[in-house]
């Protein structure tokens, strides 16, 4: 009886084979034919057999389209669509240079495009960079995480910043890859800009759900953006002065289609904008001088070196870094030979800095292979100092004491990954990335010194925390039938930290169902694990929190989400309905009363851990070609914490939990002297923790040495108790272009909060004061107030491209 | 003057983003509190009142109608009905040991209760100290002392120290009392550096002021040598060693009501409490004052 069906079981193997090694493949490089730029997600076609594929991160394809006679069409957004027709005989390499179609008719050219149901993948979208540009944003300076937030499903975080919280997940759960290397910190200015500047970005997809197998590490989202290679045949560049920042982008061909560079650069100005104030502040208060300023800049350099049509080398560069100072120095007397200065002193400065080194190489037609290398590094410093100097005549004293806190965080990973296409319905991905983490979580300067005094100068915490995490992944997008695709896969991973191991299984499985050619069902299920944790406050965020990895007491963060949706096109535009439930457990909080300052060698001791659950339905209307583009997007959604040792153990609303949240934005492009771009945001107000009543409690001890004394105190009944008012804002933003000799040049004209919503940063308790109507009687009446940070805000930017 | 304008400028737009925010709020019902602080061999006082919304300003009305009883290792020992000015007296001087159940009834209202067991105060041996740097104004001890804590149970403590003095002026004798600020640079009862101290200017890793919260979970049934350094004036000082030994709600309750409020960039601390069906602190601590022998 078994003889039979394994008999069947060898011939399907045996039958399999052969059709693998009967059927020839066509593979090669889709690019831009004016800059030789990589295209991203490309779609190649086979229009007889309906087989198809998308350009990977390189550009590259490979195909097996089962037939000899070959109709293949190549087809990308904002491109004229390109047919090639031959016999494939043997294996072929065809590159194609697609012609972007705004380039051919001075009117638009509505370009080819692949609708949203005939795709594979859900709960991810991809947002062409030209309509990041356009969409309205603070001080005029475009920006990813912006647009980001503007998709249903992502909230964002506290007003203007960048920070952006996924489908009920933290701001720490996102993975952001920047040419395939992980940041740590993507937000400049305590994240009212993100570090990805625009100027230097080819592609964003964001994946919110569905994970394919060949991401992990993050268990809510994650932001694959990869940046330009830089155009091999011209010198290409742009410059632009804005409202705090300027900019500066160039690249070109150093060898001629083979060797390319691109470098941006991006520097902020506020500091040397702020120094008149300052002079000026410092003639009117006399005796002291201030120094004070904030700026950051970022920096993209990438080096592409083509080999062959086979091999490719790329070598990236990010740095980036933000810096605020301070320093105020107080002259007590200057007269006969008497001076004392007492000066304060604070700096504060993070960064990051991503390298990497990565080699493509087509091993053969069916497979290829990205070798990486890479090095990423986060650290910050704050330092806080008096110096005090005393000159009398025969006698000078000078004192001087330093506090500093710093902490770092440094991967070296090393990846390869493998595109297979053995088959015209199984694309296959595989592979392995190991990186070896050095923590070094938190390190305290402790210096005094001075004339006369016995220096001291001490370090804690100087230990470092190796920890090595490794991940094989393996997924298969599998065409099981013209109308049922399934994309299944595996990711295997581990953590090793401290003589404690983490394994972690992780099963992605998501499918689609064609019902129509316009309309498809699609459904997913993920799990994802989390090895490191943020240190983080849930009031702010800034670059003082910490990211610590797992340890005994701390275990990895985990996350199952499934999601299923209806995908419809029509009129060019794309409509998807989904609806997704996440659980999360072993997320992290800070113990009431603890914050970052407290935080050190014992932070284990200050935080709590608990489970969270989130659900939600996300609608979206997107437009991606034509004059008018944009899209609309509206999500309904619940994001709830439970944790044993917050709020009695009851369930309490996340601090970003908002239950509405809907996003218009609508761009205009009528020709290529003007565009303009309109957002309009509405969502339900945050959630805060106020305490809504008094009571007469005592207080015993303080500086009261006796009996408890009566006292007012604040009584919360729950966590996250208070909704802030709803938050709402119109953006603005027009572009005039003009052709000059040399150039393009722009005029950008933005407009954040057009009707000047004041929208709550934060509320608090104080009082009105003021002259009752009634009798006249002076009256101090406690309210409420709110806060609010950004009112109308003007700005205008130049820009100049040749 | 056009820089002075400047700067004005800047500071009315900043300012201008301040408002009165008008809310409606769902309706506040006023909720019982009860604040009694229960200690050995002391006559037990109940405060009965009533919260108020957090923007009212009126004075909190106390509840005079209320029946107080109190029940001691499981017998109702004794009931206090109606109380003028919300102060209600219990005859029963409650001992270490003792579990106390207390139970509110206000006419109209549901019923509050709440519980507590009298802890034992703390087990101190060989309290001593030793001067170790004086100048002109200021001089520094080291006091030491053995604290025995007891095995398989949480204990929670704080330590004070006090100052006593006498002194007089041309209007007669007067004793004053203050807290002294000490340190304490030990790592099991710590848990670890305190970069708030660090950046206070204080030595880091170390404990630093007026009140010294920890519980014994790393000397759990241990005799722990604890030094404390005293820096206070060099006057004569008359100290005491104050060491509070707290049942857990008694200890959340002080720790919290010293830390609500103190950190903007804190998740901000909810007071505890433990009325069931009401708010406030019906919990014990038996406090242990101790002169501190001091070399002069």
């Amino acid at each position: 009886m078994p003889r039979v069906p394994l008999s069947l079981l060898l011939f399907s193997i045996f039958n399999f084979q052969f059709s693998i090694l009967e059927a020839q493949t066509v593979s090669g490089t889709v690019t831009d034919s004016r800059t030789g730029e990589t295209l991203i997600g490309a779609t190649v076609l086979e229009t007889a057999t309906g087989h198809g594929t998308v350009t990977n991160a390189h550009g590259r394809y490979s195909l097996t389209p089962g037939t000899r006679a070959v109709n293949l069409r190549f087809s990308y957004i904002g491109y004229k669509p390109q047919v090639h027709t031959f016999d494939l005989t043997t294996d072929a390499l065809i590159n194609v240079r697609l012609e972007p179609a705004v380039e051919l008719d001075e009117v638009t050219v509505t370009a080819e495009r692949v609708a949203l149901p005939q795709l594979s993948q859900m709960s991810a979208v991809e947002l062409p960079v030209e309509q990041i540009k356009l969409v309205p944003v603070l001080f005029g300076e475009a920006d990813v995480l912006k647009a980001i937030q503007l998709l249903p499903g992502v909230q964002s975080g506290t007003e203007g910043t960048s920070g952006i919280y996924v489908r009920g997940g933290g701001p720490d759960e996102n993975l952001f890859l920047l040419d395939g290397v992980p940041l740590y910190n993507v937000n400049h200015l305590g994240g009212f800009f993100s570090a990805f500047n625009s100027d230097a970005i080819k592609n964003v997809t964001l994946y919110k759900g569905s994970f394919p197998a060949r991401f992990s590490g993050r268990i809510s989202s994650v932001l694959d953006i990869a940046t330009n290679n830089g155009n091999d045949r011209e010198w290409h560049g742009s410059a632009s002065v804005g409202a705090i920042a300027a900019k500066f982008s160039i690249e070109g061909p150093l060898v001629k289609e083979r060797t390319t560079m691109s470098l941006s650069l991006r520097r902020t100005y506020l500091d040397l904008l702020l120094q008149p104030l300052l002079l000026a502040a410092a003639s009117e208060m006399g005796g002291e001088r201030v120094n004070a300023g904030y700026y950051f800049y970022d920096l993209n350099a990438k080096l592409t070196h083509r080999f062959s049509d086979r091999s490719r080398l790329y070598a990236s560069l990010y740095m980036g870094d933000d810096a605020v100072y301070l320093r105020s120095t107080y002259r007590y007397g200057d007269y006969d030979g008497y001076r004392y200065d007492d000066a304060i002193k604070m700096r504060y400065a993070w960064g990051n800095l991503a390298a990497a080194v990565r080699w493509n190489y087509v091993l053969n037609p069916q497979l290829f292979m990205n070798i990486t290398g890479a090095y990423t590094r986060y650290r910050n410093r704050l330092s806080l100092g008096m110096e005090l100097d005393d000159e009398n005549p025969g006698e000078s004293r000078h004192e001087e004491a330093e506090v500093s806190f710093r902490s770092g965080i440094h991967d070296f990973t090393a990846r390869a990954d493998f595109d297979y296409a053995p088959h015209p319905d199984h694309s296959i991905r595989f592979g392995a990335v190991a990186t070896n983490h050095l923590f070094r979580p938190e390190v305290a300067g402790y210096r005094v010194a001075g004339t006369g005094m016995q220096t001291i100068d001490t370090t804690l915490g100087e230990s470092v925390v190796h920890a090595q995490e490794f991940t094989l992944y393996a997924e298969d997008d599998w065409t099981v039938s013209d109308a049922l695709k399934v994309n299944a896969g595996l990711a295997a991973a581990a953590f090793l930290v401290q003589g404690s191991f983490y394994p972690s299984v992780q099963p992605r499985l998501s499918g689609r169902l064609m019902l129509s050619d316009d309309l498809s069902l699609k459904a997913g299920y993920a799990y994802m694990t989390q090895y490191l944790h943020l240190l983080s406050t849930s009031n702010v965020s800034l670059p003082t929190d910490l990211w610590v990895p797992v340890t005994k007491r701390i275990p990895p963060m985990g996350s199952h989400q499934v999601a299923a949706g209806v995908f419809y096109s029509r009129w060019g535009i794309d409509f998807s309905v989904e609806g997704y439930y996440k659980w999360m457990h072993n997320l992290m909080e800070y113990l009431p009363g603890s914050s970052f300052f407290g935080s050190s060698t014992g932070w284990e001791n200050k935080v709590c851990l608990g489970d969270g659950r989130a659900y939600g339905l996300e609608l979206l209307a997107q437009k991606t070609v034509g004059d008018f583009t944009g899209w609309v997007g509206y999500t309904l959604s619940r994001t709830l914490r439970t944790f044993p040792q917050l709020n009695d153990g009851r369930e309490f609303p996340a601090k970003y939990d908002r239950i509405h949240d809907l996003s218009i934005t609508v761009q205009y492009k009528p020709n290529k002297r003007f565009d303009c771009g309109v957002t309009w945001v509405y969502a339900t107000g945050n959630t805060a923790t106020l305490a809504l009543q008094q009571f007469e409690g005592d207080r015993a001890g303080g500086w009261n040495v006796g009996e408890p004394e009566p006292e007012v105190l604040g009584y919360v009944e729950s966590r996250n108790n208070f909704r802030l008012p709803a938050y709402h804002r119109m953006d603005l933003s027009v572009n005039f272009h003009k052709q000059k000799r040399r150039g393009v040049r722009t005029w950008n004209i933005s407009v954040y909060n057009l009707y000047n919503r004041q929208n709550p940063f934060f509320v608090y308790r104080g009082y009105k004061e003021g002259y009752s109507s009634a009798d006249g009687g002076y009256r101090s009446t406690p309210v409420l107030k709110q806060l609010s940070i950004f009112p109308i805000i003007p700005s205008v930017s130049y820009i100049y491209k040749f | 003057m056009k820089k002075t304008l400047a700067i004005l400028a800047a500071l009315l737009m900043l300012g201008a983003c301040t408002k009165d925010l008008e809310m409606d709020f769902d309706d506040i019902e006023p909720q019982v509190v009860a604040m009694s602080c229960v200690e050995p061999d002391s006559t037990l006082m109940l405060r009965l009142t009533y919260s108020r919304f957090f923007l009212s300003d009126r004075p909190f009305r106390t509840i005079d109608d209320a029946t107080a009883s109190l029940t001691v290792n499981g017998t109702v020992t004794e009931e206090v009905v109606a109380a003028a000015g919300g102060n209600y007296g219990f005859a029963y001087r409650p001992q270490p040991g003792d579990r106390l159940d207390l139970r509110v009834s206000v006419p109209g209202r549901d019923a509050v209760s709440a519980s507590t067991t009298v802890p034992h105060p703390a087990s101190l041996a060989n309290l001593r100290a030793s001067l170790i740097s004086h100048d002109q104004y200021d001089c520094t001890y080291s006091v030491r002392f053995t604290l025995d804590d007891p095995a398989d149970e949480d204990n929670f403590y704080i330590i004070r120290v006090i100052n006593h003095r006498h002194y007089s002026d041309e209007y007669g004798n007067h004793d004053r009392d203050a807290y002294c600020r000490f340190s304490c640079n030990d790592y099991l009862l710590t848990e670890g550096i305190d970069l708030g101290s660090l950046l206070d200017g204080d030595n880091p890793g170390e404990y630093y002021g007026g009140e010294f919260f920890f519980t014994d979970g790393n000397i759990n049934g241990l005799s722990h040598e604890v030094e404390l350094l005293c820096s206070t004036e060099n006057e004569a000082p008359e100290l005491y060693l104050v060491i509070t030994s707290c049942s857990r709600d008694r200890y959340l309750y002080e720790f919290s009501t010293r830390n609500h409020d103190d950190d903007i960039f804190g998740e901000p601390m909810q007071v505890h409490c433990n009325i069931d069906g009401g708010i406030g602190i019906f919990a014990a601590r038996s406090r242990s004052v101790l002169p501190i022998p001091l070399q002069q």
